[in-house]
């Protein structure tokens, strides 16, 4: 049972750490995405934009290694692939599984930090073709503009 | 995540907001007139550092401000200036071009020409009534296209007027406006709001103020402007100051400003152009045109006035101009004829009058002397009326009028007397005496002069007695006085002795003619004085035959003169061995001797000088006897231009191209036209030397003739539409550049505006799918955790 599973334990190990890596470089992006945003700086955000489409290159490989792992895992302890967990693995190994319980846990977090960045960089960009899309009609449906509407600028920059 | 929470997006989204609404407004006003781009300036808050990250807090919009350039705009505001003052000017002298154009002929060019031309005409047949007709006719025309372009001119000239004081209410409605803003902008700003929208407002409301007066601007630390136009303010701090108009002594309108002590100097825009063309040009213009028709007048009425019209010389003429009672005194024959009052100017001079006695056609010349700083026109009409068959007197309004005796004609034409020894001095058939030299006489109080005639055979002695009374310097007596001395002496009348004055000369003669008539020089204190000394004692009788010079021709000089004519010894023409005539001119330079002794057939024309020939009879002349006659050469007969100036025979009436018309007796009648400087017929001198006026030169225009004068004066109004319209396009380039600069420092490019908001629609849907790929992909990874 034991040589097998220290084969297994770190094949798993090494993909949670690369997960945590590209997780980490994508909070990064993400980052400068949302600072490009509230900067209104258009060619950093297209720049950032760029760079995350770069990041998701290496995604498919450890998506395949993470696929890999689970089967393995399967075999070599019977379970359905689908109800196997990152917890449920430390668990299974005790203290052998520490080191990859807090892996575990950092991944956790930072996938936690991904998904609430990424949902301030879509609240943001979504804001920001809302006012794009206002300002658009305003040109169509009122060409010119009027004094009144010419006016507000002073208002809102104070 | 503390630290990036909701207020850092707020930020964002507000900073977010101004961009884009800038973006907007830019798009909104990029055809506004004035419009400066807008661009929002950020700055960001300190960035926050989040498990090693440095993580931003937000950015904020600090200000907006206007793409603008203060020194580029200052210059557009002076190529503004110009070039409406430019384009004003252009348009003005387009007009005034346009005035002048000759459209079918009918320009005053044309009727210049077609004046003179119908001159030519009637010179070859000066008889013809049709010629008179036509040339009255072109007078009229001429004439008409004078007034019709002067009266243009004024109504132009008032137009531009009306245009100068609609611009200045127009500066005054621009200035207000501006302070106004000035107030609106200080106010703004002293919140810490820049006022870009209030400014651009401003802006183009300077622009438009600026293409109508030279102006200068400036910026005080409040954001207000301060306007001065010439140097004064016209917006201030406290406002704007009102500009008007008033007439300055000189009757020209002038700009002041209010608070301004004097005039301002508007040199710039379309109210600099239309004073200038006000006050400097138009009546530029109009006096040139004016000085144009003057001198036409001038020129045609000094040949017309010393002609002689077809109908013969005057009985009757009135002075077309009247001379005014300037020192109000209720009387005119005080005033003296160069009193300021007339049209032209009165010089000394002379002028001669010719009277003509209608029966035989005998004429007189008489020569007035005139003194331009003496002569009254009192003194003038007496002179007149002194002469011989005609009277003058001046008219309750101040106009001159000549009237000759029933019988009797006069002119002032330079045609020569063709008898010029009235009296027979000169080999006649009376006894006569004459002093062989002229006036002075050095004489002296109680001399005598004693004469002896036979009367029915006996010797009856004349002795006159001469008092210092009767002379104004006894010591230098004229031959004037002599004459009317012995004249007025009661035995010399009666022994029928007569006393005459003949250019100076003083001369005694019988009565009668021939050869029974004689007196003798008896002697007297006063033969010294008259240099008869040597002729004491000496018997002087009359001639049955008389010599009567006959003068023909015409005099061709250029100056007035006299010639006087003396024999070379006592002798029969035509029969003495050597004897002549001396001729000298009026320096006393000998001119000609003619040859009438033996072979000299009496008749025979004998040419003396300068045109002019004389004939004489056969008689006796007489050195000894101080035979002697003068004839006077007429140039100009009326070198004081006093017939000019009252406007008496003169052909056109008026005195500048407003008023200029031909007189209305030659209109009705062309008869009146003077064709000749004589009563010859078919005699057109006057009509030949009018149309000489077609290429003589003036010197009051400038050495230059009529034509040369209208030639340079069109000429000029084009150079000056010319230069008027090429300083314009120019200056309209520069414009254009200035305005292409401020396009590029302050226009709104939409196109690029609209890119710019596509760009902006794109990256963030790019974002907001990558956001959606990232969440998809974290799923399965979550699931796993």
């Amino acid at each position: 049972m034991s040589q097998p599973i220290d084969g297994l334990l770190p094949r798993t190990v090494a993909w949670v750490q690369e997960e945590i890596g590209a997780q980490r470089r994508l909070l990064e992006n993400l980052m400068l995405q949302q600072s490009a945003l509230e900067a209104a700086d258009l060619d950093s955000l297209d720049e950032a934009v760029s760079a995350a489409r770069a990041l998701r290159s290496g995604a498919g490989a450890r998506d395949a290694r993470r696929r890999m792992l689970l089967k393995d895992f399967q075999r070599l302890w019977g379970v359905s692939a689908k109800s196997m967990t990152l917890s449920s693995i430390c668990a299974r190994l005790g203290g052998s599984g520490r080191r990859l319980k807090i892996l575990r846990d950092e991944l956790q977090e930072l996938l936690r930090d991904v998904a609430r960045s990424g949902q301030r960089v879509r609240t943001l960009a979504r804001y920001h073709q809302g006012v794009i899309r206002e300002v658009v009609d305003e040109v169509v449906t009122n060409e010119g503009g009027s004094t009144e509407r010419r006016g507000t600028l002073l208002n809102a920059e104070a | 995540m503390a630290g990036i929470g909701f207020n850092t997006g707020l930020k964002a989204l507000l900073g977010s907001q101004v961009a884009l609404d800038t973006v907007g407004h830019n798009i909104a006003n990029a055809g506004i007139k004035g419009y400066s781009q807008q661009n929002v300036m950020f700055n960001t808050s300190s960035p926050l550092n989040v498990r090693g990250l440095l993580i931003g807090s937000g950015v904020q919009a600090s200000s907006i401000q206007r793409s603008f350039d203060n020194v580029l705009q200052t210059r557009i505001y002076s190529r503004l200036g110009s070039g409406n003052g430019f384009e004003a000017r252009a348009n003005a002298y387009g007009e005034v071009e346009s005035l002048f154009s000759e459209p079918n002929g009918f320009g005053l060019g044309s009727s210049m020409d077609d004046f003179f031309a119908s001159i030519s005409e009637l010179a070859g047949a000066p008889d013809d009534p049709v010629l008179r007709t036509s040339m009255s006719q072109g007078a009229v025309n001429l004439t008409s296209t004078f007034n019709q372009l002067a009266s243009a001119l004024n109504t132009f000239g008032d137009d531009l007027a009306k245009t100068v004081s609609g611009e200045t209410m127009k500066v005054n409605d621009l200035a207000g406006q501006i302070a106004v803003l000035n107030s609106q902008i200080a106010e703004t700003e002293a919140a810490g709001v820049p006022a870009n929208d209030l400014r651009d407002t401003r802006g183009v409301i300077i622009e438009e103020l600026s293409q109508l007066v030279n102006i200068k601007v400036s910026e005080n630390s409040t954001g207000a402007v301060n306007v001065t136009v010439g140097g004064a303010t016209l917006v201030g701090s406290k406002g704007s100051y009102s500009m008007t108009l008033q007439n300055n002594n000189g009757g020209k309108p002038q700009v002041l400003i209010k608070g301004v002590v004097g005039a301002i100097e508007v040199t710039g825009g379309s109210l600099g152009a239309h004073m200038e063309m006000s006050t400097a040009d138009v009546p530029s213009i109009n006096s040139e045109l004016d000085e144009l028709a003057k001198e036409i007048i001038f020129q045609v009425n000094k040949i017309h006035s010393t002609a002689v019209p077809g109908t013969g010389p005057y009985n009757l003429l009135v002075a077309d101009n009247a001379i005014a009672d300037a020192d109000g005194d209720g009387k005119f024959e005080d005033e003296l004829l160069n009193n300021g009052s007339l049209p032209f100017e009165v010089q000394s001079g002379e002028l001669f009058v010719t009277i003509t006695e209608e029966a035989t056609g005998e004429i007189t010349k008489h020569k007035l002397d005139i003194n331009a700083k003496k002569t009254t026109a009192g003194e003038f009409a007496k002179a007149l009326s002194d002469l011989p068959h005609i009277s003058a007197e001046i008219g309750n309004l101040g106009n001159l009028r000549i009237v000759s005796d029933a019988g009797f004609g006069y002119d002032f034409s330079p045609t020569l007397d063709a008898n010029p020894d009235n009296i027979g001095a000169f080999g006649g058939g009376k006894a006569s005496l004459g002093t062989g030299g002229a006036e002075p006489f050095t004489l002296g109080d109680g001399q005598t002069l004693d004469l002896s005639v036979d009367v029915s055979g006996t010797p009856t002695l004349v002795s006159i007695d001469l008092s210092l009374a009767d002379f104004e310097d006894i010591t230098a007596a004229t031959a004037e006085e002599l004459a009317a001395v012995v004249n007025a002496d009661p035995s010399a009348q009666a022994v029928g002795l007569n006393a005459s004055s003949v250019n100076g000369h003083f001369f005694i003669q019988s009565a009668g003619e021939g050869a029974t008539e004689g007196f003798q020089l008896v002697g007297g204190t006063a033969l010294a004085g008259l240099g008869w000394s040597s002729q004491a004692g000496a018997t002087f009788n009359g001639s049955d035959t008389s010599v009567k010079p006959i003068v023909s021709g015409s005099y061709t000089g250029d100056l007035n003169g006299v010639y006087e004519f003396v024999p070379t010894g006592d002798g029969v023409i035509g029969t003495t061995p050597g004897l002549g005539i001396e001729v000298f001119d009026q320096d006393g330079e000998l001119v000609v001797t003619l040859d009438v002794g033996e072979g000299y057939v009496p008749g025979t024309e004998l040419a003396v000088a300068d045109g002019m020939s004389v004939a004489f009879q056969l008689g006796d002349v007489s050195k000894t006897s101080g035979d002697y006659f003068h004839l006077d050469v007429v140039a100009d007969p009326d070198t004081s231009n006093v017939l000019v100036a009252l406007g008496i025979a003169g052909m056109f009436t008026g005195s500048g191209a407003l008023d200029m018309s031909l007189r209305e007796d030659i209109e009705l009648d062309p008869d009146l036209i003077g064709a000749a400087f004589s009563n010859a017929e078919s005699d057109s001198s006057a009509l030949l030397a009018l149309f000489d006026q077609k290429d003589s030169t003036h010197s009051s225009l400038g050495g230059e003739s009529f034509d040369e004068f209208y030639s340079q004066f069109i000429g000029g109004i084009g150079f000056e539409a010319s230069t008027a319209q090429t300083a314009y396009s120019a200056n309209t380039a520069l414009l254009g550049s200035l305005e292409l600069q401020r396009e590029q420092v302050s226009g709104v490019n939409v196109d690029e505006e609209l890119i710019d908001l596509m760009r902006y629609e794109q990256s963030y849907q790019a974002a907001i799918q990558y956001i959606s790929t990232v969440d998809q992909l974290n799923e399965a990874i979550l699931s796993l955790i």
